[in-house]
């Protein structure tokens, strides 16, 4: 698959649950992709990331363009050198296209926010993301996995198994916990308070994040909570249409980042700001001080590469902000 | 006695042009509301009234706590729970303990006007008090004209943050110039000032969207986290409708000619809501088909949660998005600090209408 005549392309994503990276050639396919939890540590998972897609890609790939997004972009941007930061939307929205050109709707539910893109003739022409709470995504489908000692990857599995879900609030975390535990408590099967669960959260998702949408045909359903079946199945009961799920539907954030790269260094052919795939290698150190310059008490960041500062921002008034 | 007023947006400046002029010289001006103004809000006030409830009261108590006394609360009544702000301040406040006089101008009140507005002019006679706020209300203008100029200049300036300091200058200039005539001069000094002092890039093809929605999350940029700024770092035109010169431009009220772009949106909304539900229900559903008929890109609407009247707009909004073919990105705005979020929202919006402006091609 690797050509040396070829050009590549390297996309980031870091999310608030897991870090994708995907390596995609001039003809954007997808050539090596990276699926790892952040765990609360960006930086540290970058670093992991690009050591794990060095060792998959068995050589240092030359690579011409970097991309990053998710909600660590900025962050992500400074540690690889990248040549774009792009907000996830366009990023997923890309990546989809690519996956079906005549792609209308995609559902997009990850680790902390949910989000549907509306695509009419392979343009965005709407979308939205869930409002004030991150009631129905992956993080909380994670918790309930932990509480029920089931691994999440079974969850969809198991949802499947069950013909009686039981109904479980799906407004609010909070009131689905309850629920579900006065389920739990009452005798019902766990995988029948699992598919409730999905069905509550997929209503919950068509309610809130796809209120007023208009949904058509094809529709993509991808990020991490893609991978459980039983949301799926919920979709397709609620829609009443066929709902896609891509093969890579855990990464396609990162493949938008890496489209990206590869569209704006074609459009404006440069010299890549890639760092190198030595960055795993690299010593980067985040610190951070609260300014006292007045009451608004800003948590100003600094990150260091091998002790020089590579960017410090976080300030309202803009006095620290330093990039590059 | 002290006198002191909340901070909201750059009105405050108006405010204080007003108090200069009836010649008080024991103005207290508020400070622009900080983390700590939102706390000291929040904690006390209930905990579902709307944020601009719970940002005011924070401003009014680090005005008592600077050493105001007579403090002037809120001005206007809007069909929503605004009318019930200023007599909760007073319960909160006397509950706290604080020793202060809260003065509140209701326009529906005509004797409570009255009265409160002679304790405000108390060094002044009847005429010296209606020329201050004749001179309030011109002064205003120029404030808006200011706002303006800065949130077009802001997106193709090329060392960005100049047209910022210039503004801040020129706000400070416009409050502090006296005499009718100088006053008269300002629009010309604010034109030339931007011009000279702000290099544009004039090549640059600007999108244009336009904000509109709840009357303090669109002017108070410590609650919708500076978005007018953020939208011009990432190079877009900017303009929000609501002002405050509606209100108090009693000049403008009596031209019998004058264009107001409320009235028009309010006519923009008749098919979808025939009679005020409160706020700026109507104005932000019309808003949207104005800015389309002025050939703008899209329109922000903002709202702080449990605004009543535009969470109306907000389940409406979509359907005249689609009927008109107007983008429209809806945010709601809380004491969150977390500005990733809305920076994410933002620029998606951004893409999406610069794609739809060149017909998918690129960004």
């Amino acid at each position: 698959m690797i050509n040396s005549k070829d050009k590549y392309f390297l996309g980031v994503d870091v999310g608030s649950i897991s870090t994708n990276l995907a390596v995609i050639n001039n003809s954007k396919e997808l050539i090596e992709s990276v699926y790892i939890r952040t765990e609360g540590k960006p930086v540290d998972s970058v670093q992991k990331g690009i050591k794990l897609m060095r060792d998959q890609l068995g050589e240092d790939l030359a690579i011409t363009g970097a991309g990053s997004t998710g909600s660590a972009r900025k962050l992500t941007g400074v540690i690889i050198g990248a040549d774009i930061v792009k907000n996830e939307i366009t990023a997923h929205a890309l990546a989809s296209l690519h996956y079906n050109p005549d792609v209308q709707t995609v559902m997009e539910i990850g680790g902390q926010d949910s989000k549907i893109i509306i695509i009419r003739n392979g343009i965005v022409v709407d979308f939205a993301m869930n409002t004030v709470c991150a009631a129905g995504t992956g993080s909380f489908l994670d918790m309930q996995a932990n509480r029920l000692e089931i691994p999440i990857e079974k969850f969809g599995e198991l949802a499947l198994q069950s013909d009686n879900a039981v109904s479980i609030a799906g407004r609010c975390t909070v009131f689905a916990e309850s629920d579900m535990i006065h389920k739990q408590q009452l005798g019902h099967p766990t995988k029948d308070i699992i598919k409730g669960l999905c069905e509550a959260l997929g209503r919950n998702y068509l309610n809130n994040v796809g209120k007023g949408k208009d949904i058509r045909s094809p529709i993509m359903f991808q990020g991490g909570v893609a991978a459980n079946i039983g949301m799926k199945e919920t979709f397709e009961k609620y829609l009443e249409q066929e709902i896609i799920v891509p093969e890579n539907y855990a990464v396609m954030g990162a493949i938008g980042a890496a489209i990206l790269a590869q569209e704006d260094a074609a459009k404006n052919p440069r010299k890549s700001n890639f760092q190198s795939w030595d960055i795993s290698e690299m010593d980067f150190q985040t610190s951070g001080f609260e300014c006292d310059g007045c009451s608004n008490i800003c948590e100003i960041v600094e990150i260091r590469r091998n002790d020089t500062l590579i960017a410090r921002w976080g300030s309202r008034c803009r006095k620290w902000d330093l990039i590059d | 006695m002290p006198l002191s007023f909340p901070y909201v947006g750059t009105f405050t400046y108006v405010f204080e042009s007003i108090a200069r002029g009836m010649k008080r010289d024991d103005i207290i001006v508020p400070d622009e509301p900080t983390y700590r103004t939102k706390q000291l809000g929040s904690l006390h006030s209930s905990e579902f009234v709307c944020t601009p409830f719970k940002m005011l009261l924070g401003s009014i108590i680090e005005v008592i706590e600077k050493g105001a006394y007579e403090i002037v609360a809120t001005v206007f009544v809007d069909y929503c729970r605004l009318g019930y702000y200023s007599p909760l301040y007073k319960i909160i406040l006397d509950d706290l303990g604080y020793d202060f006089d809260l003065i509140n101008l209701d326009w529906f009140n005509k004797v409570e006007f009255f009265t409160s507005f002679k304790k405000l002019a108390c060094n002044v006679n009847a005429v010296q008090a209606f020329q201050a706020f004749r001179v309030g209300w011109i002064k205003n203008r120029y404030i808006d004209q200011i706002d303006k100029t800065l949130y077009s200049y802001g997106a193709v300036e090329i060392e960005k943050g100049a047209s910022y300091n210039v503004a801040h200058k020129l706000y400070r200039q416009v409050v502090e110039t006296e005499g009718m005539k100088n006053i008269r001069m300002l629009p010309e000094i604010i034109r030339k000032t931007f011009d000279d002092e702000v290099e544009i890039d004039t090549e640059a093809k600007p999108l244009k969207v336009g904000v509109v929605g709840e009357l303090y999350a669109v002017v108070e940029p410590a609650i919708n986290l500076d978005i007018m700024r953020r939208l011009n770092d990432i190079g877009v035109i900017t303009e929000t409708p609501i002002t405050f010169t509606r209100w108090i431009d009693l000049g403008q009220r009596m031209n019998p000619f004058k264009k107001w772009h409320y009235k028009a949106c309010i006519k923009h909304a008749k098919p979808y809501v025939r009679y005020p539900l409160g706020g700026k229900t109507r104005e932000s559903l019309g808003a949207v088909i104005e800015y389309k008929e002025k050939g703008w890109d899209g329109v922000i609407h903002l709202y702080p949660f449990t605004c009543m009247p535009e969470i109306i707009s907000r389940s409406i909004l979509p359907q005249v998005s689609r009927e008109h073919d107007m983008p429209v990105l809806s945010l709601v705005l809380d004491e969150h600090t977390g500005e990733a979020g809305i920076q994410t929202r933002l620029e998606a919006f951004v893409d999406l209408l610069e794609r739809k402006k060149n017909d998918g091609n690129g960004f």
